[in-house]
């Protein structure tokens, strides 16, 4: 039985290693050109299985979904000779497989060299022509379409898509950095000194305002005040004269007598020196002089 | 030559080429699983030879016997192994891509299903519903050349390309559109000092003296009534697929999809900041509006690429000053607290001094009040009393004249101390007087006298008073 199952196992084996190196898959994923001995006879496989002539062709495979070129951080000079930190990435895809291995030899560092290159010389013209205010808002997608188109064009050559170019960060270098944040820090003590100066500029208009108050108040009282006064003066000379009017002589009289009778001898320190004369004393000294 | 040549019919079933056998009947498709006892025959010959062997029978009883059948049940069991190892499952969560030799076939949704097993057919699975997450945070630039600190939250999955109608629509209600620009204005950086604390009756203060600046935020966004960007960069921008299936693009058209996004979402959001000013940033209305605007512009340009993955949601977290300018920014609030704690100590200054002003105000012109009354009545009194004495007086002037100034004096110098000197006849006569003492000891009676007096001030008061009534009613008596 081992006489008769080997031959046909060996048969089997060599029978499957040449199927297997007659045929290969493509995937969703992949690109592929057919070569026979270096030279490409197929191109453009769709997803599935085919053939090839075992030892004699063999296949390469490129990626074919969209890939990224993201390279670091590089300088540009603006309009105004600043220097800025440019980050881009490059979406691009192999469109063409043919026409990428002729164009590269299947190397897909050259291509992304190329790429590069192209994106770069593309970006140092664009803001050679721009301001950094430009580069970094208004014109920023204009720029980044500019340069889609720019790259299309020359990517077409290498049988790859320039699928999109966009531009991720766009830094100013450190020392510029610094001087932004000196200047926001500036802008900022600007506002505090602002807001602390209308706080004591509020504060004494509040402070004044409530003097001013106060001496207005005060005023306005003291005037009404001393009118009120003078009403009771004149009210009460009115009053006097008209009473004391009906007998002028008795007033003065009457009036005498009560200045005396309040003035006289309230106070401690009055001592009289009297001479027993007058009215008062009118009996009185006839009355010694008779004894 | 090859029954599947590049750009041939690649629907036809390759199944069974990979066998390397070429007998192989037209008959099976792909729908289902292939007819088990064909498999079981095309074996059987292959095994025994195009003539020998029993034909259909379940025991092979030929030379070789036992062997043969042997071989046979160990390959039968080998090929219903193999083609039970079709049988897979799809969790609720995934979806299963189906490649027949690298060709996309089919996707299924959850549950039990076949396939060809391998190497025909692999399954890719890709879960749909886990939603990801993709954290950024960076300083950027704005507009003005201020520098944001932003941090960014963008959350996921694999999915159709999202509603950028929606969110289209959702950012020209966030902000007044005019031309292609949106304006968000907010009037919050320097404003709310209140001149309606300072100002209360009298007081006129200038709403501009404190007023605040209006901002007006300006992004010139994409057409996107009339396409985007995709409509600019034209078709021939998009991935090398063109199924709208989300599970294979997201397999098929971009190498590293979750990558892509993280640069896309940083790209777009440097955009839109670098696109508005600082302070538009910084406000509340503003970030609203950078979410959408980055949302839409990270979902268009994932569309573009053919990405398969839809962005749900973009958070911003935080946007905030650099930390370097952070002190300087805290300063200016506590400054605008500052104001503000500065004016309420004015104000307790205010609430402190203008009452009491008032209170003073309101005494000075009661005690004027209270004058003129006092004046007025006293008068008055004084008046009337005048004239009811005249009145009297005049029926008996002589004695009542006399009697009013005998009583008077009676009151005087009876109070008062005295010295009589009769200096008329002894003239000549020097009289030394010792003025002091007869002062000091005439005070430290009178003092003595006070102290008792003190304790009945009434009743002397009332005393006094009676001795006025005695004083008017002996003058009416005549």
């Amino acid at each position: 039985m081992n006489r008769w199952m080997t031959p046909v196992l060996i048969a089997l084996a060599v029978v499957l290693f040449i199927g297997s190196q007659s045929v290969f898959v493509v995937d969703e994923r992949e690109a592929v050109v057919k070569l026979r001995f270096g030279e490409m006879v197929a191109e453009n496989y769709e997803p599935g299985l085919h053939f090839k002539l075992p030892f004699a062709e063999k296949v390469l495979k490129f990626e074919r979904r969209i890939l990224t070129l993201d390279h670091r951080p590089e300088r540009f000079l603006t309009q105004e000779r600043k220097n800025v930190l440019v980050d881009f990435f490059v979406k691009w895809r192999i469109e063409d497989a043919g026409d990428f291995y002729r164009a590269t030899r299947g190397d897909m560092g050259q291509a992304r060299e190329r790429m590069l290159e192209i994106s770069r010389a593309g970006i140092r013209n664009e803001f050679a022509r721009r301001q950094v205010e430009d580069v970094i808002a208004a014109e920023r997608m204009e720029m980044m379409r500019l340069m889609v188109d720019r790259g299309r064009e020359a990517a077409s050559a290498l049988g790859v898509s320039f699928v999109d170019f966009r531009i991720k960060q766009i830094e100013l270098p450190d020392d510029v950095t610094q001087s932004v944040f000196d200047r926001m820090i500036n802008e900022r003590r600007r506002d505090a000194t602002l807001l602390r100066a209308q706080g004591e500029e509020g504060a004494e208009r509040i402070r004044a305002d409530a003097d001013r108050q106060r001496e207005e108040t005060l005023a306005r009282a003291y005037r009404q005040a001393e009118e009120l006064r003078g009403e009771g003066d004149a009210r009460a000379t009115e009053i006097y004269a008209a009473a004391y009017e009906l007998d002028r002589e008795f007033f003065s009289f009457y009036r005498s007598l009560v200045a005396y009778e309040r003035s006289i001898g309230r106070e401690d320190r009055d001592i009289m020196v009297l001479e027993p004369e007058g009215e008062f004393f009118r009996y009185f000294k006839h009355m010694i002089q008779e004894d | 030559m090859a029954w599947n040549e590049p750009g041939k019919n690649r629907d036809r079933d390759p199944w069974g080429g990979g066998n390397g056998s070429g007998n192989q009947g037209g008959g099976r498709g792909d729908q289902g699983p292939p007819n088990l006892d064909e498999v079981f025959s095309n074996l059987k010959k292959r095994l025994f030879g195009a003539g020998g062997g029993g034909s259909g029978g379940g025991s092979g009883v030929g030379g070789q016997g036992p062997n043969a059948a042997m071989v046979g049940m160990i390959a039968a069991v080998l090929l219903v192994g193999w083609l039970l190892s079709g049988f897979y499952t799809i969790d609720d969560a995934e979806r299963g891509v189906v490649l027949r030799l690298g060709a996309y076939e089919r996707t299924e949704g959850p549950g039990l299903h076949w396939r060809i097993p391998w190497p025909v057919e692999t399954v890719e699975k890709v879960n749909v519903n886990e939603i990801r997450r993709f954290n950024y945070r960076s300083r950027m630039l704005t507009k003005d050349e201020n520098i944001v600190e932003v941090d960014l939250n963008v959350q996921y999955r694999v999915g159709e390309s999202g509603a950028l109608d929606e969110l289209a629509a959702r950012l020209m209600q966030s902000a007044d559109v005019h031309e292609r620009e949106v304006r968000v204005e907010d009037v919050d950086e320097l404003d709310d000092v209140d001149a309606d604390v300072v100002d209360d009756e009298d007081m006129e203060l200038e709403d501009d003296d404190f007023g605040g600046r209006d901002i007006t935020c300006v992004y010139a966004y994409p057409d996107y009534e009339n396409g985007g960007e995709e409509e600019e960069l034209g078709p021939e921008a998009a991935g090398p697929q063109t199924i709208s299936e989300p599970a294979h693009n997201y397999l098929f058209n971009v190498h590293r999809p979750d990558q892509t996004l993280n640069e896309v979402t940083e790209s777009a959001v440097r955009e839109v900041v670098g696109n508005t000013a600082m302070g538009c940033v910084l406000i509340g209305q503003g970030r609203t509006f950078l979410e959408l605007t980055t949302h839409l512009s990270v979902q268009e340009t994932l569309n573009r690429y053919g990405a398969g993955i839809e962005v749900t949601q973009v958070n911003l977290q935080d946007v905030n000053f650099p930390e370097a300018v952070q002190p300087a920014v805290e300063d200016a609030i506590k400054a605008r607290e500052d104001r503000e704690r500065l004016m309420l100590e004015a104000e307790a200054y205010r609430n402190d001094v203008v009452p009491r002003a008032r209170g003073m105000a309101a005494r000075e012109v009661e005690e004027a009040r209270a004058y003129l009354a006092r004046v007025v009545d006293r008068a008055e009194g004084d008046a009337s009393r005048f004239t009811q004495l005249v009145a009297e007086y005049q029926l008996a002037p002589e004695v009542t004249r006399e009697r009013l100034y005998l009583e008077t004096m009676e009151q005087v110098l009876g109070r008062t101390p005295k010295l009589i000197i009769d200096s008329s006849e002894g003239s000549g006569n020097l009289l030394y007087l010792p003025m002091d003492q007869l002062l000091k000891k005439h005070r430290s009676d009178s003092r003595e006298e006070n102290r008792s007096e003190d304790r009945d001030r009434d009743s002397s008061e009332r005393i006094d008073s009676r001795s006025r009534d005695a004083l008017r009613s002996r003058g009416g008596r005549r």
